[in-house]
């Protein structure tokens, strides 16, 4: 004990010298930062100076020769940029000096004015009166000529002739914007680029605004976001707008008479123009992601979990057996439990079927090496990856090395980490990891629910690809998933909205609970999903690695950010859309849950979730029908139903048949008349044993696909675990009872999944499958 | 009674001060966060002041050394 309370003490002691460390290192860095910015700051101003020193001098020496200047003056005006051997590349400023149209002092002046407010050099000598605006167009007109923009980029410096070849001959093999691949190349920066770009435009470049003066001059969000454009300064002589690229004339038009000015474009680099907008527009966007659905249709909302009507058939309901069990208590329960063993036995059928279909060959869509080693690269459109994440910094180094992995053009890619506002941890660790441009952070401002799917709608809003996929932080999707997709895409007919990759878990080895998880994905996504779409009936989808056309997932309004399982009612809203989805052969492999408490917390979310997307889509079950067909939605009672019912009513069976074992008592046959007996008894030892054995086939299936493809990430020892499949139907009844419990107290909360418990024991990134 | 009172002081001091150890991590990321962004800010404004002063450079020598009569 005095050990013990000695250890306790030295733990103690030694993470309070740690913070006392700490904390002197805070200091001594805040310091070195000061001191740091000080002097950096120096140094620009000696540059700065020094420039402003060139100018005079080069004024200096004109001055001094006039006749010389006067031969400049006609060389400058004669010749074209490319033609002259003198000056062949001056810029505005330059060019207004050597003409003598502007002083040094007065381009020093414009300079540093630039430096403040931004703005075109151009249009700032204007305004401060030194030319005239007819000069300045003249001058552009006679003696700028448009240049190829790698062309620009290697005279400008930003570049060398063999990285622009090196660029263009991928550019050749990926297809895309010649500017986004040496960004995604790592060759130049987007603020390189964009100067480029205005430069060749002959535009003004996004350099400076003032945050309350964006805010005053803001167009309505729908106007801004069909213009793509921000306004940064507005005047009643001019209104300067920032656009990621040129607006076109006729569009310019119609923007200056909404604004009622005449319209300046600049130009901002993608990265800019998504800070810009979280900025001006964070309120729309938020609203949007909170809103939209339920204003738009607020019957497929989960805003509302009970409707009025529902309660009173639950009140009806209630009042109903209240009074059968008190005409006649035995009859009333004998009755109940015939319906409960009929649903039972159609649970069990309909899942054996469903398990049938799966197995089939094209129940997947598979593709083989070469059909994706032949993809024609130019062909891939933009790819949006959309990453929510809560409190989960642990596990971004993992989840960019998995994403980096994926075989798709990486200037095709537009992936998108979804951080919560007060997770400023993820917020450090992702700017601390200095990652590629094709990656991008976007805040998720607070706001209720916080949920995933909001999360999940907010990154969409602006999200630039023509397909989207949802992962997770801790996911590892096969790095050929995009492509797969897309090719499945291309073969599927055109009203599929939506390619489910299947999921697994790459910590299956850990403990007991994640090899149940294991097999309860295999039999889950390996046969029972390619199964239900074979039926053609409403799917839940999963979680994640779920593949939308990104137009189609905004008609539908996306995911519902009330609902704490949005991706089963997608699923239903899809359905009811004639939408189709199918499962295509590629994995993504996740953390399962290895921890009993964060396991319940999860399973009793999605459980909740079921519930709340039943009770959604049943407020007009007339309607649903009509909407789904018999077929639908039979299968999307059997769906939503079996997850939620079956656990909350197992423990009545169990123990029914406990205390029978134990006691004979002759009142428990006597719930079970004629051929219930025999149903029941078929479906205790007939459906459990198909229970357990579809687990183990559905085990046993995957193991073996795996080997045949040479990937051992899981193996056969794992099969012989279904024979304990009971212990996890009783941890599926207590999260349903919880699930249920908390669906009455508090249904829009989202029980956080912790993630990252795996990262030391059982890291399968270096596998031969990955 | 005081041993399980000095327990509970010890479990509270002990949640507080890994807490405040956490903290003073994300405090020093931030820092070095802040320190990098600098860093490249500065790296992109001086790589631009730096081609700018090359190319002034360039035309002070060609003022230099442009012929008097005009000629290429």
């Amino acid at each position: 004990m005095k050990r013990f309370g000695w250890k306790k003490n030295k733990t103690l002691s030694n993470i309070e010298a740690a913070v006392t460390s700490k904390t002197e290192e805070i200091q001594q860095l805040t310091i070195e930062n000061e001191e740091t910015k000080r002097r950096l700051q120096l140094h620009l101003q000696a540059s700065q100076e020094e420039i402003a020193a060139s100018y005079e001098r080069i004024e200096k020496a004109l001055n001094e020769d006039p006749q010389k200047w006067t031969l400049i003056k006609q060389q400058i005006q004669k010749k074209s940029d490319h033609q002259a051997t003198f000056f062949p590349h001056l810029r505005i400023g330059e060019r207004l000096l050597l003409l003598g149209i502007i002083t040094a002092k007065q381009l020093n002046q414009s300079l540093k004015e630039q430096q403040i407010h931004g703005g075109r050099l151009g249009d700032i000598v204007v305004r401060l009166g030194y030319v005239s605006a007819d000069q300045l167009k003249q001058i552009i007109d006679q003696s700028f000529q448009r240049l190829l923009l790698g062309e620009l980029l290697v005279r400008s410096g930003y570049l060398s002739r063999e990285e622009l070849d090196e660029a263009l001959h991928y550019q050749e093999s990926v297809g895309g914007d010649i500017g986004e691949i040496l960004v995604a190349m790592g060759l130049i920066t987007p603020n390189q680029l964009t100067e480029a770009l205005a430069s060749q435009n002959q535009t003004g470049r996004l350099i400076t605004y003032d945050k309350n003066v964006v805010l005053k001059a803001k167009l309505p969000e729908t106007v801004a976001r069909k213009f793509k454009a921000l306004v940064i300064r507005h005047s009643v002589d001019q209104c300067i707008i920032a656009v990621e690229s040129l607006l076109n004339e006729e569009e310019l038009h119609r923007l200056a008479k909404i604004v009622d000015a005449p319209i300046t474009q600049v130009l901002a680099s993608p990265w800019e123009m998504e800070l810009l907008w979280d900025q001006v527009y964070q309120e729309e966007l938020l609203h949007e992601s909170t809103e939209k659905l339920k204003n738009e249709q607020p019957e497929n909302s989960a805003s509302q979990t009970f409707t009025l009507t529902q309660i009173i058939v639950m009140i009806v309901i209630g009042i109903v057996i209240a009074a059968a069990l008190m005409w006649n208590w035995f009859y009333t329960l004998v009755f109940i439990n015939i319906i409960i063993q009929l649903m039972y036995f159609s649970m069990t059928v309909t899942k054996f079927v469903m398990i049938l279909y799966g197995t089939k060959e094209n129940a997947q869509i598979r593709f083989s090496k070469q059909q994706i080693q032949s993809i024609d690269e130019r062909e891939l459109p933009m790819y949006t990856i959309l990453v929510p994440m809560y409190k989960e910094s642990n596990v971004i180094p993992q989840l960019v090395r998995n994403l980096n992995r994926l075989d798709y053009p990486k200037n095709k890619l537009d992936i998108r980490l979804l951080i919560e506002k007060d997770d400023v941890e993820a917020q450090e660790v992702i700017q601390s990891l200095h990652l590629p441009y094709s990656f991008q952070m976007i805040i998720i401002p607070d706001g209720q629910p916080k949920t995933k799917p909001k999360a999940c709608n907010y990154g969409l809003i602006r999200a630039r690809g023509k397909y989207v996929v949802i992962y997770d932080a801790e996911d590892r999707p096969d790095p050929d998933q995009l492509k797969k997709v897309f090719l499945a895409f291309q073969q599927s007919p055109d009203n599929t909205a939506c390619i489910q990759a299947k999921l697994n878990y790459f910590n299956s080895k850990q403990n007991l609970l994640t090899k149940f998880f294991t097999q309860e994905y295999s039999n889950w996504f390996e046969l029972l999903l390619p199964g239900i779409m074979q039926m053609n009936i409403p799917i839940p989808l999963g979680g994640t690695s779920n593949h939308f056309k990104t137009d189609m997932l905004k008609k539908l309004g996306a995911w519902d950010p009330y609902n704490v399982t949005e991706d089963a009612d997608l699923g239903i809203r899809l359905y009811k859309q004639e939408y189709s989805t199918r499962v295509v052969d590629s994995r993504t492999l996740e953390e399962a849950n290895s921890q009993f408490r964060n396991w319940i917390h999860q399973r009793s979310r999605w459980i909740k979730g079921y519930m709340q997307t039943w009770l959604v889509h049943m407020r007009h079950p007339i309607r649903l029908h009509r909407e789904l067909g018999i077929k639908g939605f039979w299968g999307a009672q059997f769906m939503l139903l079996s997850s939620p019912l079956l656990p909350m009513l197992n423990p009545i069976f169990w123990s029914l048949l406990i205390i029978w074992y134990m006691t004979h008592a002759g009142w428990i046959p006597a719930f079970f008349p004629g051929i219930i007996y025999y149903l029941a008894a078929v479906q205790l030892i007939l459906g459990n044993f198909l229970f357990i054995y579809t687990n183990i086939a559905g085990t046993y299936w995957v193991v073996h696909e795996l080997y045949r493809k040479k990937e051992n990430w899981l193996s056969y020892s794992l099969v012989r675990y279904a024979l304990l499949t009971p212990i996890y139907w009783g941890m599926m009844s207590i999260a349903s009872i919880k699930a249920l419990w908390q669906l009455i107290r508090k249904p829009f909360y989202w029980e956080k999944t912790e993630h990252g418990f795996d990262q030391e024991r059982y890291d399968t990134t270096k596998s031969s499958s990955l | 009674m005081s041993t399980s009172l000095s327990t509970k002081l010890i479990r509270k001091t002990f949640i507080k001060l890994h807490s405040d150890n956490k903290q003073l991590d994300l405090q020093i990321l931030a820092i070095k966060n802040e320190l990098d962004r600098i860093r490249a800010k500065y790296e992109q404004d001086m790589r631009n002041l730096q081609t700018t002063q090359e190319h002034l450079n360039q035309i002070e020598k060609e003022i230099k050394h442009f012929p008097k009569d005009g000629s290429k």
